[in-house]
C-alpha cells in the first residue's frame, strides 16, 4: 500500500497537478457532541476550539474514498469511505476543528493522526501512522500496532497501547496505563500521579515523576532497562526485581535496600511506605535516580 | 563455498550464527550508513540476517558469501526505506527533558567528520554517495537498487560531493 | 570553450575516471591553466580517498542475536506461520503444564490454568489470522510477526528461568504477564485486520 501512495504522490509531485478533491465544509454541533471520525491514510489533524460547530476543511484524492459529513447536532459522523472492497488508492488530509468538550472517536489505518483537545475526551485505534495528543483530556486512548504515539496531557486518565512504536508521555496526569511490545517507554509527569502501569517487552523504560502519598507505579520489561527518577523523600514500599543485576541505586538510603526473598528481588521500606513501586526486569537492570 | 556456508544451507543454526558473527560488524556499518540512525540499523541488521536465513539456499556460491551478503544488505535497507515511507516518521520530540532525550536520541557511534557530514546529507544523496564512492558501485547498479534513473544516481553523486566539501570546509 | 562552466560538470566523472581520452584531454588542459578548478580536483580527490579508506566494519553496540535467533524457521520457510506459532504454543503449553502437573501431582496450579485459558484464545485468534479473512496488510502482518516472535523468545526464557527456579513468584508474575501480552496482540492484530481491509 506504502509503495502505491508514495508512487502516486511522487507523480503528482512530478506532475506538479492542482490540489484536487479540496474539501470545505461545517456543521453545528453540540459543545460535548459525539463525533466519529473515520479514515484510513494519509493526515488527520484535529483541534478544539470554543464554537459548537465542527469545520473540516483539506483534500481528499478522489482514490481515497469519498468524504462525508453527517449526522445530528450531538451525534456526528465524518468519514472518508472508500470504494467498496477497495483499498484506498490515495489519501486523505484534513485540518477538523471540533467543539471544546466533543467526545472523539478516531479511526484510521496509516493515517497520521494529531489531536489538541480542550477538555473532551478522544479514543484512538489505528494500525500504522503517528499518533499524538496533546492538551486537557477527560480521557484519552490510543491503540495502534506499528505507531509511535506522543502524549502531552493535561488529565486524570490516558491508555495508550502500541506493538512496534515508542510510546512518549509527558505532562500531568492521575492515571496511565502505556503499554508497547519492542519499543521504548519514555515517561516524564508533572505533578503527582496516583497510578502508573508501563509495559513493554523488548526495550526499555524511562520514568520521571511523583507518586502521590497512595500512589501505585508498576513498570515491567522483559529485555531492556528500567530507569526511574523519583524525589529522594518518596515513602513507598519497594519492590525490584531484575535477574542480570542489582539495583544502581542512587536514590534510596543504601542501608535500607535489601536482597528480597526470591532470587533476583530488592526491597525496601522508605517513610510510611504507603505508596508502593514494583519494577520487574528480567535481563535488563534497575536504575533508580533522584530526580532533578 | 566454504563448509560453513554449506552447513547453514542445511539448517544448521548454529552455523549460521557463525556466518552471523563473521559478517555482523560489516552489514551493521552498512546499515548504520546508509539509515543515518543507530536503532534502525540494528532493526535492519536483523532482518538482513532473517532474510539472508530465507534466501540462503537461492545462493549458488558463484560470489563470496560476503559479497551476496552485501548486494542483499542494500537491497534490504533501500526497499525498506522505500516501501514504509512512514517508518522513517519517527517521533521527533519537542521537550529537551534529558530522561527523554537520552533513550531516543541514542548515541551514535559513528565517528570522523567525514562520517558525520555523510550522516547529515539529504538520505538520497547519502545513499548514492554511500553506495557510489565508499561501497564502490557503478551508477546502472545503484539505479537498479535504488529504482532512480541513473541520470538521477550521478545528480545525486554529484549533489553529496558539494555538500559534504562545504560541510567539511574543503 | 574550455572556461569553468563547460569544465566543472566533467570534473566528477573526471575524479572518477570516466571520461573518455578526448574529455579528459580537454579537462586536464583547462586544469593546467586553471588553479580553481584544480583545488576543486584535488578537494574532491582527498574526499573521495578518506571515503574509501573508511573502515569497513563497525560493530553495534549490543548483540543482536536475540532479535535474529527466535525468527529463523526451521527450512523450507513457513508456509503458514501463524498456524505453526499456534500450534507451537499450543505444545510448549501442553508441555509445561504437563511437567508442572508431574511436579506437583495435584490439581492444575493457577499458572497452568492461566496457560491452558491464554493458550485457546491465543490459537483461536491465530487460527483466523491463518485463515486470511482478517485483512491484514502483509507490512502490518510482518510487525505482528516480529513482536509475537519477541514476546515468544520472552516466554522461552522465562519458563526457562522458572523451571530452575519453580517457587519463584515474581518469576511467575513474568511469565503471566508476556502471556497477556501475546493474547492482547493477537486481538488488536485481528481488529487491525478489520480497520485495513
Amino acid at each position: 500500500m506504502s509503495l502505491r501512495l508514495l508512487g502516486l504522490l511522487l507523480t503528482v509531485a512530478a506532475t506538479g497537478l492542482p490540489a484536487q478533491g479540496a474539501v470545505l465544509a461545517g456543521r453545528a454541533a453540540g459543545s460535548d457532541a459525539a463525533i466519529r471520525i473515520w479514515s484510513l491514510t494519509g493526515s488527520l489533524r484535529i483541534t478544539a476550539w470554543a464554537r459548537d460547530s465542527i469545520h473540516v476543511q483539506g483534500r481528499v484524492d478522489p482514490g481515497a474514498g469519498r468524504f462525508g459529513l453527517g449526522g445530528t447536532r450531538d451525534a456526528l459522523k465524518l468519514s472518508v469511505e472508500p470504494p467498496e472492497g477497495r483499498e484506498p488508492d490515495g489519501v486523505a488530509d484534513l485540518d477538523i476543528r471540533v467543539p471544546a468538550r466533543a467526545r472523539l472517536w478516531i479511526k484510521s489505518a496509516a493515517a497520521d493522526i494529531e489531536v489538541t483537545l480542550q477538555g473532551g475526551t478522544v479514543e484512538v485505534t489505528s494500525v500504522g501512522g503517528r499518533v499524538r495528543l496533546a492538551g486537557q483530556a477527560a480521557s484519552a486512548t490510543v491503540e495502534t500496532l506499528d505507531g509511535n504515539v506522543e502524549l502531552a496531557l493535561d488529565g486524570p486518565l490516558a491508555r495508550v497501547r502500541t506493538a512496534s512504536g515508542t510510546i512518549v508521555v509527558r505532562g500531568v496526569l492521575q492515571e496511565l496505563d502505556a503499554r508497547t511490545v519492542s519499543g521504548p517507554l519514555l515517561v516524564g509527569m508533572e505533578g503527582t500521579v496516583h497510578r502508573v502501569r508501563l509495559e513493554t517487552v523488548a526495550s526499555e523504560i524511562a520514568f520521571k515523576g511523583d507518586l502521590d502519598a497512595d500512589g501505585h507505579l508498576e513498570a515491567a520489561t522483559h529485555g531492556g532497562d528500567i530507569e526511574l527518577r523519583l524525589p529522594p523523600r518518596l515513602a513507598a514500599t519497594w519492590q525490584l526485581v531484575s535477574y542480570v543485576a542489582a539495583p544502581v541505586n542512587e536514590l534510596l538510603p543504601a542501608a535500607l535496600l535489601r536482597p528480597g526473598e526470591r532470587k533476583g528481588e530488592w526491597v525496601a521500606t522508605t517513610g510510611d511506605g504507603r505508596a508502593t513501586v514494583q519494577v520487574r526486569t528480567f535481563k535488563g537492570r534497575v536504575v533508580l535516580k533522584v530526580r532533578a | 563455498m566454504t563448509d560453513t556456508v554449506r552447513r547453514a544451507q542445511d539448517g544448521d543454526q548454529a552455523a549460521f550464527h557463525a556466518l552471523y558473527q563473521a559478517h555482523v560488524g560489516r552489514v551493521f556499518a552498512l546499515c548504520l550508513r546508509l539509515s543515518g540512525d543507530r536503532g534502525e540499523a540494528e532493526e535492519h541488521t536483523q532482518d538482513v540476517f532473517v532474510r539472508a536465513w530465507q534466501r540462503l539456499g537461492s545462493f549458488r556460491g558463484d560470489s563470496a558469501f560476503s559479497t551476496w551478503l552485501h548486494r542483499l544488505t542494500v537491497n534490504e535497507v533501500l526497499q525498506a526505506r522505500r516501501s514504509a515511507g512512514r517508518r522513517s516518521n519517527r517521533l521527533t520530540l519537542t521537550d529537551d527533558d534529558a530522561i527523554l532525550d537520552r533513550a531516543v536520541a541514542a548515541p551514535t557511534p559513528l565517528a570522523g567528520d567525514l562520517e558525520q557530514a555523510i550522516g547529515r546529507l539529504p538520505p538520497g544523496a547519502r545513499a548514492v554517495f554511500l553506495l557510489h564512492d565508499v561501497e564502490g558501485y557503478q551508477h546502472d547498479e545503484i539505479a537498479r537498487m535504488s529504482g532512480i534513473a541513473e541520470g538521477t544516481s550521478k545528480a545525486q553523486l554529484h549533489r553529496a560531493r558539494r555538500l559534504l566539501r562545504e560541510a567539511l570546509g574543503r | 570553450m574550455n572556461n569553468h562552466t563547460d569544465i566543472l560538470p566533467l570534473l566528477d566523472d573526471y575524479a572518477d575516471g570516466g571520461l573518455d581520452p578526448a574529455a579528459r584531454a580537454r579537462v586536464e588542459a583547462h586544469l593546467a591553466s586553471c588553479a580553481a578548478c584544480r583545488a576543486e580536483v584535488a578537494a574532491l580527490a582527498a574526499i573521495l580517498a578518506e571515503a574509501r579508506a573508511l573502515p569497513r566494519t563497525i560493530e553495534p553496540g549490543r548483540d543482536l542475536w536475540p532479535g535474529i535467533a527466535p525468527r529463523l524457521a526451521a527450512r523450507p520457510a513457513r508456509r503458514l506461520p501463524w498456524l505453526q506459532l499456534a500450534a507451537a504454543l499450543a505444545l510448549f503449553a501442553g508441555g509445561f503444564a504437563a511437567a508442572r502437573l508431574g511436579q506437583k501431582d495435584g490439581p492444575p496450579t493457577r499458572l497452568a490454568t492461566l496457560q491452558a485459558e491464554y493458550t485457546a484464545a491465543s490459537t483461536e485468534l491465530a487460527h483466523r489470522l491463518a485463515g486470511g479473512s482478517t485483512g491484514l496488510a502483509p507490512e502490518t502482518r510482518r510487525v505482528v510477526d516480529r513482536n509475537l516472535e519477541i514476546i515468544d523468545q520472552a516466554i522461552r526464557e522465562a519458563e526457562a528461568a522458572l523451571a530452575g527456579d519453580p517457587a519463584n513468584g515474581a518469576l511467575e508474575q513474568m511469565l503471566v504477564a508476556r502471556y497477556e501480552q501475546r493474547l492482547e496482540l493477537l486481538r488488536r492484530a485481528t481488529a487491525a485486520g478489520r480497520q485495513e481491509s
